[in-house]
């Protein structure tokens, strides 16, 4: 899926058609604001794609991009976009803080399903596609929920349960409820000391190798080339940049880090919705105790299972942590909202990485 | 014209775009509306609203979306009211907005009940400022009753929060929640059954606890790393032990202090621990009225204090005895500089505990209604005295230094060292 969206998007990027300005001014790097007050009341109305709409073939402007630590979300498939407006550029930066983002920005997010897991060619379903405005030196969630046709997408602020039937890898038919969150649920994890973040574009998570062209390069590079940087950005070999969690590359502890703060930093840092718990999962943490290791819960009620610290070094199945990750529970799971299937691979790299600790750390 | 390498589906696009159609409309026919099922939202247009409402939900067939619709369109400072009856919502319901007011018909009549819930770990969760929440029951959430999120001045007057099932697991752990908060209120309410705390304040000031009702929970009101709180006119019976005042370690905010705790009527708390293993709170013994965890400078006055099996307040610091051990440089495990006088004693330490039993080292029952752990923080200057916990004119309590810090080997039952006072604190207006 995903190959296919690059390939559009280089397509358009590459043509040279004589004639066509007048009648999309907006041909560039950058796009125009659609019409209208936003949030649209369609996605259609955005006009971010050529085609028709399932296909996700972004016009150019709709820049794809990728991210190191992707946060689970069910095994959903997922489609990123950057949309600058008119003239608008991007200030990166070198350490993990957010990217700046000039008014009028829109990121995009398509969720989809593959319907065979065993083959992402047979086709897909689009549950939803999240948009983040940027407003007044805030960002503003807004989610589109796709009809079963396909043909449209819609806004819908309260939130929704999609049963999603797809057969999975071993080939068994499965049926998965999905959740499509509220505005509010949006910022039970994008929301930070009061005002919302984009998550996945900082410079860890952005700077990774990608394909483009048949070639792989770097995506920061790449996203220079099509002028979305104030400033070309530092060489990437000299920025930080998070390990896939599941490649061969990196240590244990390098993957393990990556995929917490993916997956659970938004909240799990000062000023985020857990920020009070103490227990701080950001990759830049350096103190161990706060990132749970002997740390005894604030309030993890019914979460501990019985165990009494986040993680105890070389005992997993006694970490609360593992606990948690590990449960569908709604008072007990981590995280707390958005799954509803649990992260085995996840699981199991936590797992593999709190047995490997040095167990002279221990909590007696 | 460009001579580029393009793939079977790059060339499929172009030919789509048909020469210059520009920014092409993909699909036709989209009349897209905000879609709000099954709607139970009156916002005045027909019949009028009760007075101070600017929307009023019914129950239906849909509360969760109804309910969280009004919500998220709820303008600034507007009050959505809920009719009588009982909603049922199977997912956590967020309030954002800023000076929003979420009212009950009353408390007996309007019943949000979270049987059903399978998504969000609280049955209510309140990221606004200046919200109130009035007039209505929390019933049976799976999780916590009713989270405030690090907010400015949240407000819960006349509301319930309770759990059908007697001392069961099954129930959440807190009723009341706020964290991390500057402004809580806690007024004419009530909770039964909370697995951990039924009213908890964590890591706030600004706290107002008053006039609530607390019984069947573990904790009946737990005041944890949080500094200036009154605690005032509350009646906490029939919990494992009813009033505690904590400071934890590993946490933002740490050396809360100087909880006012008068005129509460605390008794009879001797039902059993119920609270899941692992949980601080699973260590508190049943049968106390009081207990003063690593917290200095609170003032426990004017309270009744009657009929608890074990006794009627420890003061104690954070003991790797009794809790587990931790890493936390700055933390300060000593309870000192508490001031308790005036309150009536009656009626306790018939049948204590086991590790009440325990800390009396042989003595025998009843145990005195007074225990106090003695140890000393030798890092600290007492000379003045501003240190030490202090008791005075508690009628004819009884008294016990257990001496936790030196193995309990050399108690004391006598008053006298620690017959004292401190500054009274300013209750809050």
């Amino acid at each position: 899926m995903m190959k296919r969206t690059i390939w559009a998007a280089l397509a358009l990027m590459l043509v040279v058609t004589p004639g066509c300005d007048e009648a999309d001014p907006c041909d560039g790097p950058t796009r125009c604001q659609a019409p209208g007050v936003l949030p649209l009341a369609t996605l259609g109305e955005y006009d971010f794609f050529v085609g028709p709409m399932d296909q996700l073939a972004p016009k150019r402007g709709v820049v794809p991009y990728t991210v190191a630590a992707p946060l689970w979300s069910d095994h959903a498939g997922k489609d990123r976009f950057i949309v600058l407006p008119e003239g608008g550029k991007i200030d990166l930066r070198s350490d993990d803080g957010e990217w700046g983002f000039p008014e009028g920005t829109i990121l995009v997010k398509n969720f989809f399903f593959d319907h065979d897991r065993r083959d992402p060619t047979a086709g897909f379903r689009i549950i939803e596609t999240r948009l983040l405005l940027r407003e007044a030196g805030d960002w503003r969630a807004f989610t589109y929920v796709w009809n079963d046709e396909q043909t449209a997408a819609t806004l819908l602020r309260t939130g929704k349960r999609v049963n999603v039937e797809f057969k999975d890898l071993d080939g068994a038919s499965k049926t998965e409820e999905y959740i499509v969150p509220n505005d509010d649920q949006c910022s039970s994890c994008h929301e930070r000391d009061d005002v919302e973040h984009a998550l996945g574009l900082i410079t860890p998570q952005m700077n990774r190798m990608v394909e483009r062209d048949g070639k792989q390069v770097a995506q920061l590079t790449w996203l220079a080339g099509q002028e979305l940087f104030t400033a070309p950005p530092p060489d990437p070999a000299t920025l930080p940049g998070f390990i896939d969690p599941y490649g061969a590359a990196g240590t244990l502890d390098q993957r393990a880090r990556g995929y917490l703060h993916g997956n659970c930093a938004h909240c799990h840092q000062a000023g985020g919705g857990a920020g009070k718990s103490g227990l701080v999962f950001l990759a830049s943490e350096q103190d161990l105790a706060k990132v749970g290791v002997c740390k005894v819960p604030a309030a993890a009620g019914a979460g501990t299972g019985g165990n009494t610290h986040d993680i105890v070094p070389g005992k997993p199945d006694e970490s609360i942590v593992i606990y948690r990750m590990n449960s569908l529970d709604p008072e007990i799971k981590m995280p707390e909202l958005p799954n509803r299937v649990i992260d085995t691979a996840g699981l199991e790299l936590i797992r593999s990485w709190i047995a490997a600790m040095p167990v002279d750390l221990a909590c007696q | 014209m460009v001579r580029l390498t393009l793939s079977f589906a790059g060339v499929l696009v172009l030919f789509g775009l048909g020469g210059c159609s520009g920014g092409g409309e993909a699909t036709a026919g989209e009349s897209g509306t905000v879609t709000v099922t099954e709607t139970a939202v009156t916002t005045g247009m027909g019949t009028p609203l009760p007075e101070g409402c600017d929307a009023l939900v019914e129950p239906g067939a849909d509360d969760p979306t109804t309910l969280q619709g009004a919500l998220l369109d709820a303008p600034d400072g507007s009050t959505v009211c809920m009719a009588a009856g009982t909603f049922s919502l199977n997912t956590e319901v967020s309030i954002s907005g800023n000076g929003v007011t979420l009212r009950g018909a009353s408390r007996a009549t309007t019943i949000l009940d979270f049987t059903t819930e399978d998504l969000g770990a609280n049955g209510i969760k309140v990221t606004g400022d200046d919200v109130t929440i009035t007039a209505l029951t929390v019933k049976d959430t799976p999780g916590d009753g009713i989270r405030g999120d690090e907010v400015k001045n949240i407000t819960y007057d006349d509301v319930a929060v309770i759990w059908t099932a007697v001392n069961s697991l099954d129930n959440g752990a807190y009723g009341f929640y706020p964290i991390g908060c500057t402004g809580v209120a806690i007024r004419n309410s009530l909770v039964i059954g909370a697995r951990d705390a039924g009213i908890y304040v964590g890591q706030s000031t600004g706290i107002v606890v008053e006039d609530n009702e607390a019984y069947g929970n573990v904790a009946g009101i737990e005041i944890e790393n949080s500094t200036g709180a009154t605690v005032r006119r509350n009646h906490a019976h029939d919990n494992t032990a009813g009033i505690l005042i904590f400071n934890l370690p590993g946490l933002p905010v740490k050396d809360g202090k100087q909880t006012l705790a008068y005129e509460n009527k605390v008794e009879n708390n001797n039902l059993d621990n119920f609270a899941k293993q692992g949980t601080v709170v699973a260590s508190v013994p049943p049968g106390l009225g009081f207990m003063i965890l690593a917290s200095d400078g609170n003032e426990i006055r004017d309270n009744t204090i009657t009929g608890h099996r074990s006794t009627g307040i420890v003061i104690a610091e954070y003991s790797d005895v009794l809790f587990e051990p931790f890493d936390d440089p700055e933390f300060d495990i000593y309870a000192q500089g508490n001031f308790v006088h005036h309150n009536i004693f009656s009626g306790n330490g018939a049948d204590p505990a086991e590790l009440i039993l325990f800390i009396m080292n042989g003595m025998p029952a009843p145990a005195p209604d007074i225990m106090l752990d003695g140890c000393i923080d030798a890092n600290v200057d007492n000379a003045d005295g501003a240190k030490t916990n202090c008791f005075f004119e508690n009628g004819g309590a009884t008294y016990l230094n257990f001496d936790l810090c030196g193995n309990l080997a050399m108690q004391s039952a006598d008053i006298l060292p620690v017959t004292c006072e401190h500054p009274a604190l300013t209750p809050a207006t």
